[in-house]
């Protein structure tokens, strides 16, 4: 009888309660696993499906598990998962390579633009340290706030607040001081490039690329279009 | 219930803590799973890949949502353990990369048969021709019973309504063409060549 509901469960036709008892059937019931496993290979024989016969697989999948007990519900663990990974393939020694030759070129191309415009920030960070005109923003700052504290000896003594605290009209000025540095042809060129520069900027599809264009042609001997 | 609602059911009751519903699960697709991996991995090793995959299929079956029907996710969890077992052994899959619904159509697609074991072929046959002979000596309502079940793929209720008969007679007459099927095929299960586990 037992053999006839695993017979009927290996077809998908039990109820819920021939389900329970098919189960229970399985767990007593050494013969009735044993016919499960055959009737279901001569099933996917008949069908095409070519495996080995191996009666002890199942016996020895639910000896593996144990008494362990599934992962939680919220998600797969332990890398397992329900949809199927690309196969990691392992890259050409060719590909690795030229990767390793971009990277060194990038690495070489950023070392001799620092070689080659080092000396002029240098210089130009110098020549502002020694300027008496030039005038920092921080140095500009308002006195900074003191405050009188008293300890519990009654001495006192002064807190000194060194946040700098710098308005809007020192700014401003800072920035007129700045201006006033730069020579007027230099300020010149820089007029008439941002001038060309806009005009340029405003035509349809071409504002992406020349914001780089801005910082190279800085110093460069621009000339307008309508000199 | 169709065979789609057992596997929700049987993996309903794994869910619930049940280990004998993943015994039955195990037995019902072990062969497709050996199948599958050993086209994948290669004979030496399909037996400790296929059981890796029901195991990792265990232990996440609370994952399971139904989205899709059981053995899809089964085979996928397979081909994933597969993948992996491969570039653990830097190795490359002997056929090409493949998908689930390749699997599901490898399994069907006579040329890709020249991947499996002489050994395993050649059992096939043998079953093959021997459930043929079983299934012609038996008796006419045994015979009729199995046959639109097994070829023709009809319900308990449909082949009832064929053979003019109850449900219970029908599953009685299948269950009665089986073990006679059985004790045919038996003697060939058992002298099949072992597999060397470790």
């Amino acid at each position: 009888m037992s053999e006839e509901l695993v017979s009927a469960l290996l077809d998908g036709e039990c109820d819920d309660h021939e389900i329970e008892r098919a189960l229970a059937a399985f767990e007593r019931d050494e013969a009735a696993r044993a016919g499960f496993s055959r009737m279901q290979y001569v099933r996917d024989a008949s069908r095409g499906v070519v495996a080995a016969f191996d009666p002890s697989f199942a016996d020895r999948v639910m000896l593996a598990i144990g008494d362990e007990i599934p992962d939680g519900g919220h998600g797969l663990s332990g890398g397992v998962s329900g949809n199927v990974v690309p196969l990691r393939r392992r890259r050409p020694v060719w590909v690795q390579a030229s990767g390793f030759a971009v990277a060194a070129s990038v690495v070489a191309a950023v070392v001799v633009g620092v070689m080659v415009n080092g000396p002029e920030l240098g210089e130009v960070q110098l020549a502002s340290q020694n300027d008496d005109s030039y005038v920092s923003p921080v140095a500009m700052s308002a006195p900074a706030t003191v405050a009188p504290a008293t300890v519990a000896n009654g001495a006192t003594v002064q807190a000194v607040a060194t946040v700098p605290q710098t308005s809007p009209a020192m700014t401003r000025q800072a920035a007129q001081l700045r201006w006033a540095q730069i020579e007027d042809d230099q300020a010149r060129q820089l007029n008439n490039y941002l001038i060309d520069y806009s005009n340029y900027r405003s035509v349809q599809g071409v504002g992406g690329t020349l914001g780089y264009a801005r910082f190279a042609a800085h110093t460069a001997d621009y000339r307008s279009q309508e000199d | 219930m169709s065979d789609d609602q057992i596997d929700q059911q049987l993996v309903a009751k794994v869910q619930a803590g049940d280990k004998r519903a993943f015994d039955v699960l195990v037995r019902k697709y072990q062969n497709k799973v050996i199948q599958l991996v050993t086209r994948l991995v290669g004979d030496a090793d399909s037996m400790d890949v296929a059981q890796e995959s029901f195991i990792k299929a265990y232990r996440a079956i609370n994952g399971f949502r139904g989205q899709s029907a059981f053995y899809t996710w089964l085979y996928r969890i397979a081909i994933n353990t597969s993948k992996n077992h491969l570039v653990s052994r830097n190795r490359r899959p002997a056929l090409q990369d493949i998908d689930v619904q390749d699997a599901e159509l490898y399994g069907h697609t006579e040329h890709l048969s020249d991947v499996d074991t002489p050994e395993a072929q050649l059992l096939t046959e043998e079953i093959k021709s021997q459930v043929a002979e079983s299934i012609a000596k038996l008796p006419a309502d045994l015979r009729q019973a199995v046959t639109l079940r097994e070829l023709e793929g009809l319900s308990y209720e449909e082949i009832a309504e064929v053979m003019d008969c109850p449900i219970g007679t029908v599953r009685s007459r299948i269950f009665r063409a089986r073990a006679a099927i059985d004790a045919a095929i038996a003697p060939l299960l058992d002298h099949a060549p072992e597999r060397s586990q470790p």
